[in-house]
């Protein structure tokens, strides 16, 4: 009987001690979380394809897959004899005025998979004296071109080409020729 | 020694246990957290389960609708269990970004149970080095030479979508609050728009010229430019909290350590 009377003073002891443990809330919580990760991709690999014909050299280069986008620009140069004998032409093709380099207006835009290019350059010899000068009369139509990065714009599209800084070059190749 | 008398009295003993008995009673009327919802005049009831959930909601790149890319909701069937999982983030932005760039990329908060919520998201940014390859197996440790702006995540909406201003020396963090109630079923308007990682790392180069001679003895010079920063990659981290609204301030308090947006009841 008395063990019967502690057990059950001892009982009430902790359910009323146990009452002040409503004092420790949880609330109702979640969460959830993911992440992403991308590479930078910088950098371009061109190359300037050349077909000589007719005194004309047609002129085109080409961005491989992945490239970096870029916009490309172009000068001949074949001596102080035939420099002014030289003309261009070509879609989307430009010359600003008091600049030497021949200008792409796009940009040439290479994709995961498939290369980019320009449209095709054609830079001619027209009205070649019938006298030459006296001596050799060899000479080379040497091409350059440069491509410098596409930069984009706040509003996601590339600003022109007449707006980069042709100072960040990022392939510059002089090859010779006829 | 002197001998003391414990309840002696059956009597007081029985007031004891009773008096126990009621207030275990009482106290445990706080734990039955279901609610009696009256339909009808025929007095069908149910029982409201408070279920809460979250989930992350994310628009990238050219999607034009929400995807879910993570969440974390209590079970409907009261088991204990909860519903989560998540994909990963940027999935409609290509994988070689390029600076400058902008892409679109939106990300708002879903409330996916059934009460009300009060939500907040963290966005961690930053850096990456790998090394190793495909077949020895890639590897990667921060990067904490590279600043944390340079990967501009570009924040909007901020008349609901407060910004945490203290950083805590952590460049990397931005914690912002959903200032309303979002509703079960609700989402919010996004709290940001677009991503850019900034065009300064195109200009960082190394130029290295070679100059070789053709079959037909015409000279060639080539400047090879190598971009610093060709290769680096960087993680984008985001997690939404979510807590009741019910006590807001000490829930906020509880989860978070502070209520820092003063989340009210």
């Amino acid at each position: 009987m008395k063990k019967k009377v502690m057990a059950l003073g001892c009982a009430a002891a902790v359910l009323i001690a146990s009452v002040s443990i409503g004092g420790a809330w949880s609330y109702f919580t979640t969460y959830a979380e993911t992440s992403g990760e991308r590479t930078i991709s910088l950098g371009d690999v061109t190359e300037i394809h050349e077909d000589i014909s007719d005194w004309t050299k047609k002129v085109r280069v080409t961005s491989e897959p992945k490239s970096q986008p870029v916009y490309v620009r172009v000068q001949a140069f074949a001596g102080s004899a035939y420099q002014d004998l030289l003309q261009y032409s070509g879609a989307d093709w430009v010359k600003p005025a008091g600049d030497d380099y021949y200008y792409y207006t796009q940009p040439v835009i290479a994709t995961e998979e498939e290369e980019g290019e320009t449209s095709q350059l054609e830079i001619s010899l027209k009205n070649i004296p019938d006298s030459l000068p006296p001596g050799d009369n060899d000479f080379n139509v040497v091409i350059v071109y440069e491509t410098t990065p596409v930069i984009f714009g706040a509003d996601g599209n590339p600003i022109g080409y007449d707006r980069v800084d042709w100072s960040q070059k990022v392939n510059t190749e002089a090859e010779g020729g006829e | 020694m002197k001998n003391k008398k414990r309840f002696t009295s059956r009597a007081t003993t029985t007031v004891l246990a009773a008096a126990a008995v009621v207030v275990l009673a009482l106290s445990g009327v706080t734990g039955a957290r279901a609610a009696l919802t009256y339909f009808s005049e025929t007095y069908t009831t149910q029982a409201q389960m408070y279920d809460i959930g979250v989930s992350l909601m994310e628009k990238s790149g050219d999607a034009e609708d929400y995807e879910r890319v993570a969440w974390r909701d209590y079970s409907r069937r009261g088991d204990g269990v909860w519903n989560q999982d998540y994909v990963e983030l940027l999935g409609g932005i290509e994988q070689n970004i390029i600076p400058g760039k902008v892409y679109p990329e939106e990300l708002a908060v879903q409330n996916s149970g059934t009460i009300d919520e009060y939500v907040r998201v963290t966005i961690r940014k930053y850096w990456v080095e790998q090394s190793g390859d495909e077949e020895t197996g890639v590897t990667e440790s921060k990067d904490q030479t590279l600043d944390p702006d340079l990967i501009d995540i570009h924040f909007i909406n901020d008349s609901v979508w407060e910004i945490e201003e203290d950083t805590q020396g952590d460049e990397e963090r931005t914690v912002l609050y959903y200032k309303n109630v979002l509703k079960s079923g609700d989402i919010t308007p996004p709290l940001c728009d677009t991503l850019t990682v900034d065009g300064y790392l195109a200009t960082k180069v190394t130029q290295t010229p070679e100059t070789f001679t053709g079959e037909d003895g015409s000279t060639y010079t080539r400047i090879t430019t190598t971009y610093d920063y060709d290769g680096m990659a960087f993680k984008v981290e985001a997690r939404v909290d979510a807590i009741q609204t019910h006590n807001a301030d000490d829930a906020a308090i509880s989860a978070w350590g502070h209520n820092y947006a003063n989340f009210t009841e």
